[in-house]
């Protein structure tokens, strides 16, 4: 009853306005005028990792398994951490790199929210000092430093999230030159889960006298590891 | 929405002798004008990609109703629940009475310009429900208990020991903390970051939805939007009606545009696209649930004014993205900020948008708060004719007879002078003549009787020895 009044009411007022270039016809994809050339993707990593660190993230080009366990490991001992927020082993990039961690004495923590209020409060309250998130990537975006992250079974969205350093798994065959084209590749993304996010960066703020300040609510302290 | 008691011109004086606000403007404006510019300036085929947007734009306008029926049974199917709002009171109504239905006692909030013009947070706190805004600026902006004055940067108009001030006495913030902005905003993320466990609705608004999935989508830098989404059981999206892209990919066109336009970046720290609340079991079938997220996802769309501006004169003003550019590239604005325009929605942008809600009676002085200069049409992304709109505005205070007796009485002078060649002649020469008698080196420091409202702020050029006419005639024969 509200939706028909209200739609007839925009029917109504839509008879008599008037919308400068307005087309009765959708105008389609943006198509320019073809002097967009595409980046090789041999340039795709170096330009991944020139925009992500311009924006203050980290970029890893390592090679095995053994390699990335000891760069997350060497991170942890920066901060001093044994925790990691993970996302289920088969959506990291690397399976098995959970056991690999474990093996190394690191506590793998999940997240798991109830619908209950009070049970998800406990279950918050029980992750929150986590210093370390781990989750995999499903694409990166060369001309801006992006990744781009579907939420699903086993990945959560707190872990790229909730604590101060996130660290993200990213196949090199899984960089796109722009959002355009990660968006052509994947038609269904924003409906395969509930969350599709594209992350740029460390969160940042400027909100005090245009004083850039990292980790405001995100993660202060990006990386981002690109896997062969 | 509020309306000041006090006069446009007596918000705009203090303004203009506010020293701290203006040398934050001086800062802020210059800096997000050289960060858009350089941001388009490296975008390839950016004028191409600004007249497609707006024809995406338009062509959603002109079919919004079809769209929004789209977009609400998109969003249904994923899931979540759309209430249509007519006006202000009947949103507050809904999210009132969904919040006490569901037991909420603390709701975090990401910044939301639809919010503030339906003054929700005072309509929830009325209810005895807490309202924590996470947007570090809109939180400094709650803690001051002022309004917000830019619409990216709310807080631009204080400085960094005005906020420490505020941490001190609001926070009791210990030295440490306010040894510089890093800690002041680490202090702030402690403090925030309970909230965020504890809250059982997150509220936010929409940048845009897009009708062909049902997702919405919200740009944040700080992460607030996310943590507001991700973590409380509840969240309860508003959108005004207008804030709508039919495909994902139209999508992708204005994120191009929106964060260079903004702050200059290429793309926002976290572009967030959400589409229905989290799913479960039912959707994923064995493979599980989705880990967090909300279990409820609730859309308010709103129109609260919005379709009497589409069917009106102004209707391009809902072409708008809310980048803020025009802010910063407005002589006006660059001088006197966003509170002296009294209104949710300041700027050029504001003063175009703020009448078509509200009614221009009210804010007949606002379409005047502009020197027509064009550098709002310039730089909008979405090239919207905001010089024309206020002209518009303009011309209907005047029929309505809102020009004051002396503009009036000066144009009817002039124009039956100009109608006359030799009266108009007679009155160059006279006035060249007191001019030059009043002034020296060709400045009138002091003009008498109402005139002298011009001289009291700066002086006045005398009118030169021979008229364009005489000199025609001289220099053609």
């Amino acid at each position: 009853m509200d939706r028909e009044k209200f739609l007839a009411r925009i029917k109504e007022n839509l008879r008599h306005t008037r919308l400068p270039e307005a087309g009765a016809g959708h105008p389609g994809l943006f198509q320019g005028d073809g002097s967009q050339t595409d980046v090789p993707a041999s340039e795709l990593v170096k330009d991944f990792k020139r925009e992500l660190e311009a924006l203050a993230g980290n970029v890893h080009i390592l090679v095995d398994i053994e390699a990335t366990a000891e760069k997350i490991l060497e991170i942890l001992r920066g901060h001093q951490a044994r925790r990691i927020l993970a996302w289920a082993d088969p959506s990291l990039a690397l399976p098995g790199i959970s056991d690999a961690l474990t093996v190394a004495g690191v506590t793998i923590e999940r997240v798991g929210l109830s619908a209950d209020g009070v049970a998800r409060r406990t279950e918050l309250l029980q992750i929150d000092d986590v210093i370390v998130g781990l989750t995999g990537a499903h694409g990166g975006l060369a001309d801006t430093g992006a990744i781009a992250l579907i939420s699903g079974p086993g990945r959560s969205r707190l872990a790229s999230l909730l604590p101060p350093v996130h660290i993200a798994l990213l196949s090199q065959s899984k960089i796109y030159p722009s959002l355009s084209s990660f968006l052509a590749a994947h038609p269904a993304a924003a409906e395969t889960g509930s969350n599709l996010v594209f992350i740029a960066g460390p969160s940042r703020s400027g909100d005090i006298e245009l004083t850039l300040s990292m980790g405001v609510h995100g993660p202060g302290e990006v990386h981002v590891i690109i896997l062969p | 929405m509020p309306v000041a008691n006090v006069t446009f011109y007596e918000r705009v004086e203090d303004a203009l002798h506010d020293s701290q606000l203006q040398t934050a403007l001086d800062l802020s404006t210059a800096r997000f004008a050289n960060g858009r510019n350089q941001a388009m300036g490296s975008l390839a085929q950016s004028e191409a990609l600004r007249d497609h947007a707006r024809r995406i734009r338009a062509h959603t306008m002109a079919n919004l109703d079809r769209y929004l029926a789209q977009f609400a049974d998109s969003v249904e199917r994923a899931g979540g629940q759309v209430h249509w709002a007519e006006t202000a009171e009947a949103a507050n109504r809904y999210v009132t009475r969904l919040a006490e239905a569901r037991g909420v006692k603390l709701v975090v909030k990401s910044k939301s310009m639809v919010s503030e013009e339906l003054e929700l947070n005072h309509a929830l706190e009325q209810l005895g429900i807490r309202v924590a805004e996470t947007d570090l600026g809109e939180y400094i902006i709650q803690l001051a208990e002022e309004q917000p004055s830019h619409i990216i940067a709310p807080v631009i108009h204080k400085t960094r020991g005005e906020i420490a001030d505020l941490f001190r006495a609001k926070l009791k913030a210990t030295p440490e903390d306010l040894a510089d902005v890093a800690n002041m905003t680490a202090l702030a993320r402690r403090t925030l970051r309970h909230d965020f466990l504890k809250a059982d609705m997150g509220i936010t608004g929409v940048n845009f939805g897009v009708a062909d999935t049902g997702s919405i989508c919200l740009v944040t830098n700080e992460g607030n939007g996310r943590l507001c989404t991700a973590a409380p059981r509840i969240h309860l999206a508003l959108m005004g009606m207008e804030r709508l892209v039919p495909t994902l990919a139209d999508l992708e066109v204005m994120l191009q545009l929106l964060a260079r336009s903004a702050t200059g970046q290429k793309l926002s720290v976290y572009t967030n696209i959400l589409t229905g609340p989290r799913r479960n079991q039912r959707h994923n079938g064995p493979s599980g649930s989705e880990p967090d997220g909300p279990d409820e996802f609730h859309l308010v769309i709103i129109d609260n004014g919005r379709s009497n501006i589409l069917g009106s004169e102004l209707a391009e003003i809902l072409y708008c993205i809310r980048c803020g550019a025009c802010l910063n590239a407005c002589p006006v604005y660059q001088q006197i900020g966003g509170h002296a325009y009294g209104s949710v929605y300041p700027g050029p942008i504001g003063s175009v948008v703020t009448p078509g809600l509200y009614g221009l009676d009210p804010w007949s002085d606002l379409p005047h708060a502009s020197s027509l200069c064009g550098a709002c049409r310039e730089v909008c992304p979405i090239r919207i004719n905001i010089p024309r709109m206020l002209l518009k505005l303009r011309d209907e205070g005047a029929q309505r007879g809102q020009s004051p007796y002396w503009l009036k009485l000066g144009l009817s002078l002039y124009r039956f002078a100009a109608l006359r060649p030799s009266l108009f002649r007679l009155g160059g020469r006279l006035g060249s003549w007191a001019t030059r008698l009043m002034g020296q080196d060709d400045w009138v420091g002091k003009l008498p009787g109402p005139l002298s409202a011009w001289t009291d702020q700066r002086d006045f050029p005398a009118l030169a020895r021979k008229s364009f006419s005489q000199r025609w005639r001289e220099e053609r024969g």
